[in-house]
């Protein structure tokens, strides 16, 4: 078995294991989080008040949903092996150790982000019922939410390859250091967060839309969506790569006597 | 030869793991010997290459296990702790892992369902393995590193947790792949339960091969040291006398109910001793070796 046919199968056998044991739960409850919002405030609310209501809801999402789930998940995507001590069976395999840790973050990743898209489409979908939202920015939101979910997933899953407090350092950058970018200016360091990435994508989608201007105020007026895409494609390659490489040299945890 | 390790050493940080290896494992069953903590399971990790040396080099059928992963295709691993994938039943978890050794679905299927019947968990094999006991976790342990019919099976104290039946069945299924050609490399810190399966071991301390050879000529080396037994009788002045006639009985100390022994050749003591006690009409409500025990052992050698 060669190392992309061996990528292929820990991606489809992680995929399978996605949706089994107590994280899908959460991941459910947190991932249903906006279309329970949609919900209840398309029962309750009519009219342009409730557009820059809905607006910010899906922004809510990109804000704080997607880096949370990106979090979580990124870090359990390799860190579930050291932690559950089953390293030991992957890394006495005949395949290369980076063919464990890009298998899964394919497999889980493409599982985990089906998840997340489906929901910011159901959530979309409802807010849509009164805003008449057209179909493109039906995909814009999900687009948005799927793309920076990917990024950040891949990016927190290869900074737990580098750091064992990999979820501290994560929380860290993507609710501090991302969000404190993001409120400076146009033109800004701003753009090389993820959020921004997303964000931009997202808005993009609802460019004739009278927005929330806070919401708005790091995304400057040249910037594009495609430019957007390509950034969270290099995040996702780079940190993939990064992690890979890093698994590449990696040992099993040390035995619990010398430890 | 087929594993070797050539002035190995491994550390953790300021830890040490080994210091200075050179060994060679042949053919057939090796025993691996240690206290808790004297470095088998970093031997064992690396040998899989699971560690890299801090220096020396590693060789497992002639490659760096570290570095040419393709080695796993012909070893198999039974790791020491007790880590399984809970939400998959024992059958999932072979196919699982069996699948990752390269076989299609279905071989992989009859694959991992032949090792289950070889370790006897067919019965229990669908029941999701965070239901099983602590026998059943080490036979699946075992079935999903003997599915893909390796050359060199390493097993990190295997025998762990199980009852005397299934130990036996355990050592009967090890000698009947040592006697079709594999090569078994077993790590235990009980002495008894190697001398059961093998004669060659190799005796690891503190980080150090401390000896390797034959149980047989590493007992002619702690021939050398006294060992002690403990005895309690009501009648403890009578059994002292007693025992003091047999061959290779050095001293005695006699306490409340209770005799410790010094013998050079425990084994005659211990062959000559139920006729001795029956003979003399002596009681004898307990004994304890003492000092059989590994870390015992460890301590004449080192001494």
């Amino acid at each position: 078995m060669n190392a992309l046919t061996g990528t292929l199968l820990v991606a489809r056998q992680s995929f399978r294991r996605a949706f089994r044991g107590p994280r899908v739960l959460w991941l459910g409850l947190v991932t249903l989080l906006p279309l329970l919002l949609a919900l209840l405030q398309s029962s309750h609310r009519r009219g342009g008040d409730f557009e820059t209501f809905a607006v910010t809801t899906l922004f809510f999402t990109l804000q704080a949903i997607v880096p949370f789930l990106g979090l979580m998940l990124g870090v359990s995507i390799f860190g579930d092996e050291v932690e559950g001590r089953t390293l030991t069976y992957l890394f006495t395999r005949p395949l290369p150790r980076p063919v464990f840790y890009v298998g899964r973050l394919l497999g889980m990743g493409a599982a985990f982000a089906i998840v997340v898209g489906v929901t910011t489409w159901g959530a979309t979908l409802i807010y849509g019922r009164n805003l008449d939202l057209a179909p493109s920015e039906v995909r814009g939101a999900v687009a948005a939410a799927v793309g920076g979910f990917v990024a950040y997933l891949a990016f927190f899953a290869a900074l737990r390859v580098l750091f064992r407090r990999a979820l501290f350092v994560g929380f860290i950058l993507a609710f501090m250091f991302e969000g404190a970018i993001s409120k400076l200016p146009q033109g800004n360091v701003g753009q090389i967060s993820i959020w921004h990435q997303s964000a931009l994508i997202f808005l993009r989608g609802m460019e004739h839309r009278e927005l929330d201007p806070e919401a708005i105020e790091s995304i400057g007026s040249e910037e594009t969506a495609g430019e957007a895409w390509r950034v969270l494609v290099a995040v996702f390659l780079v940190s993939t790569a990064v992690g890979a490489w890093f698994i590449h040299r990696r040992e099993t945890p040390i035995p619990a006597a010398t430890s | 030869m087929i594993a070797g390790f050539e002035r190995v050493a491994k550390w953790y940080g300021s830890v040490v793991g080994l210091v200075d290896v050179t060994a060679s494992i042949g053919p057939g069953v090796t025993g691996l010997l240690g206290p808790n903590g004297a470095g088998k399971s970093t031997f064992l990790k690396l040998l899989t290459g699971q560690l890299r040396p801090s220096e020396g080099s590693v060789r497992l059928l002639g490659l760096d296990p570290f570095l040419k992963t393709e080695v796993h295709r012909r070893v198999g691993f039974c790791p020491e702790q007790d880590a399984f994938y809970d939400d998959m039943s024992g059958r999932e978890f072979v196919q699982h892992l069996t699948r990752l050794h390269g076989y299609a679905g279905g071989e992989a299927r009859r694959r991992a369902g032949a090792a289950i019947e070889r370790v006897e968990m067919q019965d229990a094999a669908g029941r999701a393995i965070r239901t099983y006991s602590k026998g059943m976790r080490q036979r699946i342990k075992l079935a999903q590193a003997i599915a893909h019919d390796p050359e060199v099976l390493v097993l990190d104290e295997p025998m762990t947790g199980l009852d005397p039946l299934a130990r036996r069945k355990m050592a009967d299924l090890l000698q009947s792949m040592a006697a079709a050609g594999v090569t078994v490399l077993i790590s235990s810190h009980i002495l008894h339960e190697v001398e059961s399966l093998t004669r060659t071991v190799l005796l690891l301390h503190q980080g150090r091969v401390l000896a390797q050879g034959t149980i047989e000529e590493i007992r002619s080396l702690l021939d050398r040291y006294p060992h002690r037994i403990a005895l309690r009788s009501p009648r403890a002045r009578d059994l002292a006398r007693a025992l003091l006639e047999l061959p290779g009985v050095i001293g005695v100390e006699i306490g409340d109910g209770s005799v410790a022994v010094e013998a050079r050749r425990p084994d005659e003591v211990y062959d000559r001793l139920p006729a001795l006690v029956l003979e003399a009409g002596i009681p004898v409500d307990a004994l304890e070796a003492s000092d059989v025990s590994l870390d015992a052992i460890f301590e004449y050698l080192v001494a």
